[in-house]
């Protein structure tokens, strides 16, 4: 049994410093790791990285995030990764951790990810540069983190993404903006590996819970969803472990193009 | 003789969306401006009192005639409800 501590979405700046900290004095009675599912800033700045990395720091137990797109917004998220690292704070972009905890190998891969919306009413591979760029954003992510996922060898596997792989957890937001709030190919790469557990945030307006057409849950903790400063989900090793969805018909993430 | 533009709702909604996003000092992209009756509504959520009244100020100064009811609230940090079992 590992319980898998999560949030997204907390926006730090110093204003925030210290909101978080009265609930994460417990933290280490109540779980074993904490995921923090991107947009840990406002602006992406070296100093709101450095209120996150005082605000989720010196915890008694692993944390492990992935960047959003705010975070981005500086054009700093390399220094804010590194800020974040200093801290103590695993950043994911397309890689994979395991970590041990009584006797559970429990492994996260993560990516910040992208949009481009959802089975049938999705940016397609097409027509100007512009937006070939943009659906070929999203291709990457998703085959970088189909490819951490498959990398771990873990008796629970957590998939770790700020954008949403299913549109489940957008009821609430707007239709009209579901592709910048996630995509399907991040739910295909879940779904092609035994994946007991998808976390992810950026839909501020969207729901708690939702499930991939492959069968894995879903949780979207942005903060202003779950509306606590963390919640606690408890995944067992013992359960049988799910089968793993193929491509089906049509292209899979396999066959995507990697040209840069 | 060139008249006045005319001030077409859905343009200045429009802008003040953007301005809550990309004003480096609010930065929120989940803010619901809803206007009746000659008023101006503000829904959702955000980390700090400082950031809801921030955004409150940013669009009463946008509408210097009418009235902003500033309904955003500051999003909970309680301690979390028992765990989810996910079997
Ligand atoms: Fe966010
Ligand atoms: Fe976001």
């Amino acid at each position: 049994m590992i319980r898998v501590a999560a949030v997204g979405d907390v926006h730090m700046d110093v204003d925030v410093l210290g909101r978080y900290r009265p609930s994460l004095e417990q933290l280490g009675e109540r779980a074993d790791v904490l995921l923090l599912a991107g947009d840990l800033t406002r602006h992406g700045t070296v100093n709101e990285a450095e209120c996150v990395s005082r605000e989720f720091g010196d915890l008694p137990v692993p944390v492990v995030a992935v960047l959003g797109n705010h975070d981005y917004h500086s054009d700093q998220q390399h220094e804010v990764t590194k800020v974040l690292a200093a801290g103590g704070i695993t950043v994911l972009e397309g890689e994979g951790i395991t970590i041990s905890c009584r006797d559970v190998k429990f492994g996260v891969a993560g990516i910040k990810g992208f949009g481009g919306g959802f089975a049938g009413r999705c940016a397609s591979m097409f027509g100007e540069q512009e937006i070939k760029d943009f659906v070929r954003t999203t291709e990457r992510a998703a085959t970088r983190l189909q490819a951490a996922l498959l990398s771990l060898d873990a008796d629970v596997l957590v998939a770790l993404t700020h954008y949403a792989p299913v549109p489940d957890t957008l009821l609430g937001e707007p239709l009209e903006i579901y592709p910048f709030l996630g995509s399907y190919l991040l739910g295909q790469a879940i779904d092609s590996a035994p994946t007991a557990l998808a976390v992810h945030g950026h839909a501020h307006a969207g729901v708690e819970r939702g499930v991939t057409p492959g069968g894995v849950r879903v949780r979207n903790v942005a903060h202003p969803v779950i509306r606590q400063a963390y919640s606690v989900y408890q995944l067992d090793a013992a359960s049988p472990a799910r089968t793993p969805v193929s491509q089906g018909a049509g292209r899979g993430i396999d066959s995507l193009s990697h040209d840069v | 003789m060139v008249s006045e533009p005319k001030v077409v709702d859905e343009y200045s909604d429009a802008e003040v969306h953007r301005i809550l996003t990309e004003d480096g000092t609010i930065c929120e992209q989940g803010i619901e401006v809803i206007r009746r009756d000659g008023a101006v509504l503000l829904r959702g959520q955000v980390e700090t009192v400082h950031r809801r009244d921030a955004i409150g100020d940013r669009v009463a100064a946008m509408f210097p005639d009418k009235h902003v009811h500033n309904d955003i609230v500051v999003t909970a940090v309680a301690d979390p409800s028992e765990p989810e079992v996910i079997t």
